[in-house]
């Protein structure tokens, strides 16, 4: 990378400057602890360290739950080859052949997400690294990574004042006390007060910090943007905020439980938040609480962060709809498979057995009854194939065009053509489609839907009575109403009900069952954003009922 | 003689089961239902006596009026004084009605259509 700084260091001049700290083999200091407790917040990781890299061994000025004391393997630190300037995420270190085979990663604490901040003096030195690490893989946002940026940046300045102090103290030893050098130190304490504040105001995430009576000790400019507001709340709680903002108190109860379910829990407590702005669009938080504690035990502070995980929220959700797209799909196909398997396999079948066995007479009377047996197989095979091709032809046309047709006319043209099964069967048919003459549909379905719903009550008419067919139209609000309902035999919706409009489904002792019809009817309404059930009990006839959506009434 | 019911709504298939008996030479006293139904009512009537249960029955899973799986349950319910061999014979190869076979102990195997005058002289053969 052009703007970076490679990592060519003069090893005796790195160590010196390390050295000349005094820090290797010193105790745990709070100032780095919260650096180091704040990278983790800031990450969302639960472990990392605050690392010198000694000569022969990279030693923990700060850990937080983190097993041991210092890593005595630093190769794995001269693998890390990228600048100085820009940290390293391993978003997987089982998947990085710098870290896969290193002990913490094989081993306890078998780290599987690492961060290394590099930790550069003003000579370009490398001194360390500040590592933020969890045991699952993960990714950090630009945020997360700028924000550990500047907290690496803030180790290095408690460095510099370490120094600063340590040449005040010889300084003092040799009671020549300057007073310049105090100033400095004055002024290197201001700047780091500062240098934390700007952090917290300018980090696009919302921080806020209660004392243990959930009243407000600091609020950031991410959390509340009006700066009355925002000065008005620190020392007073939610309660007090809802009455000056004039607001109901249901907000201020709801995170007043929140508040004491992380301080009885006494440990973090995270939870969504959904609003919508102002514009109309959901926003989702994630906000997280957790209570710090001091050495004896006592609450001090709890600690609230939210961050905006909208976009996060809407991929999910894409994605939720996106499965469910697939998985309809995917019974769909399976409709489609279950077809192949049982009305067109078993056709196909019987064919090629009775092609083997005419291959293999040369009784011209056995080859006869053979091609005899072979007509109605095609018949069923042909008839099969093509109701398949519509119906996948149905699913697939969106754009079919409907026209408005006068529903007698599309009936009177369906009954023409079962004229015959009619007169035999000697149906009575009883029209009634005065309150609603007109559909706008498309014209061949409304044919084909016809004569399914006909040919299905003609198929199934009980032998013990004539068979009487009612065919009614209905007007509602926007849709029209058609019902078809027979005397028949009808079927047992108890067992049946998922099974009606599937493929391939038959209820009935039928030669030419095959289930495909209602199948075909149902997603030729399906098409055109209708609807269509069946009531019906077993030897008391079936009636269809179907809705046509979208049909504006005529002047 | 075996005797051997073969329960399937589809006539070309019985037609061709038949002639694949004739061919295999076996000799064999075919009974022919047409669904699950009728094979379940005849069975019922001769559950108690031996001589007319059959060794074998060929069964069919998408048939009308009952299929094969509620003959299957069906089945499962009624004494029979004998032990037969039951075969599902199906053009269906969903492997989830496979594996819907193999939890019902009745079930010898399940073959897909089909069968072969080597495998039916097989079947008999046991």
């Amino acid at each position: 990378m052009m703007t970076g700084v490679p990592i060519v260091q003069d090893e005796a001049k790195r160590l010196a400057a390390l050295r000349e700290l005094e820090i290797l083999d010193t105790a745990p200091e709070e100032e780095f602890d919260n650096i180091l407790s704040l990278a983790c917040q800031i990450s969302d990781t639960p472990m990392g360290v605050i690392g010198l890299l000694d000569e022969n061994r990279f030693w923990y000025k700060a850990k937080q739950q983190f097993p041991v004391s210092h890593d005595s393997s630093i190769e794995m630190f001269n693998s890390l080859d990228a600048d100085l300037d820009h940290p390293i995420v391993v978003s997987d270190t089982s998947l990085d052949s710098r870290f896969m085979d290193h002990p913490f990663v094989t081993g306890e604490p078998y780290l599987r997400f690492a961060m290394f901040v590099p930790l550069t003096d003003e000579n370009s030195l490398l001194l360390g690294y500040l590592i933020v690490t969890d045991s699952t893989p993960k990714d950090l946002s630009e945020v997360q990574i700028q924000g550990l940026k500047m907290l690496g940046k803030q180790v290095m300045s408690l460095f510099r004042l370490r120094k600063e102090l340590l040449k005040s103290k010889r300084l003092e030893n040799e009671s020549r006390i300057d007073l310049m050098d105090r100033k400095q130190v004055a002024r290197e304490l201001d700047k780091q007060k500062s240098f934390y504040e700007n952090i917290l105001n300018k980090i696009p995430t919302d921080i806020v910090v209660f004392d243990p009576n959930h009243r407000y000790l600091f609020v950031n400019p991410f959390a509340i943007r009006n700066e009355t507001l925002r000065k008005y709340i620190i020392g007073k709680d939610d309660f007090e905020y809802a009455r000056y903002r004039n607001r109901d108190e249901s907000i201020a109860k709801k995170r007043r439980a929140q508040f004491l379910e992380a301080k009885t829990q006494g440990k973090e407590i995270r939870w969504e938040d959904s609003l919508v702005s102002p514009g109309g669009q959901i926003i989702t938080h994630l906000r997280r609480l957790f209570p710090v504690y001091d050495d004896e035990g006592n609450l001090t502070q709890v600690i609230g962060f939210g961050i905006d995980i909208t976009e996060r929220k809407q991929l999910e959700e894409k994605q939720s709809v996106l499965v469910k797209q697939l998985s309809a799909q995917n019974t769909q196909l399976l409709d489609f498979c279950n077809i192949v398997s049982h009305n067109l396999r078993g056709p196909l079948i019987n064919m090629s057995m009775l092609v083997d066995f005419i291959e293999e007479t040369n009784d011209l009377d056995e080859i006869k009854l053979l091609v005899s047996k072979l007509n109605p197989v095609i018949e069923s095979l042909n008839t099969t194939f093509n109701e398949l091709v519509e119906s996948i032809q149905v699913r697939q046309n969106l754009e079919i065009e409907s026209e408005d047709i006068v529903l007698k006319d599309s009936l009177k043209r369906a009954l023409d053509g079962l004229e015959m099964e009619i007169d035999k069967s000697k149906a009575e048919v009883i029209i009634d489609l005065d309150e609603a003459p007109v559909v706008n549909f498309p014209p061949k379905y409304l044919s084909s839907i016809f004569h399914n719903l006909i040919s299905n009550a003609l198929k199934y008419r009980s032998p013990d009575r004539q068979l009487i067919i009612h065919i009614k139209a209905t007007r509602t609000d926007n849709s029209v109403l058609l019902m078809v309902k027979d005397n028949g035999l009808g079927l047992d919706l108890e067992k049946h009900k998922d099974n009606v409009f599937k493929i391939g489904k038959v209820f009935h002792k039928h030669p030419n069952a095959k289930g495909l019809g209602l199948y075909m009817t149902k997603a030729q309404i399906d098409a055109m954003g209708g609807k269509i059930w069946l009531e019906s009990a077993p030897d008391r006839g079936a009636t269809f009922y179907i809705v046509f959506a979208n049909q504006t009434p005529k002047e | 003689m075996k005797r051997v019911f073969l329960i399937d709504d589809d006539e070309v298939f019985v037609f061709l089961t038949k002639k694949v008996i004739e061919r295999s030479g076996v000799d064999v006293e075919l009974t022919v239902f047409s669904n699950g139904q009728e094979a379940m009512e005849h069975i019922k009537g001769i559950a108690g006596d031996e001589s007319k249960l059959p060794d074998v029955i060929l069964l069919d899973l998408n048939m009308p009026v009952m299929d094969g799986w509620d003959f299957l349950s069906t089945y499962q319910e009624v004494e029979v004084a004998k032990s037969i061999a039951l075969y599902i014979v199906t053009s269906s190869i969903s492997p989830y009605e496979v594996e819907r076979a193999k939890h019902i102990k009745e079930v010898k195997e399940f073959i897909v259509k089909p069968i072969a005058k080597e495998k039916f002289i097989e079947i008999i053969a046991h």
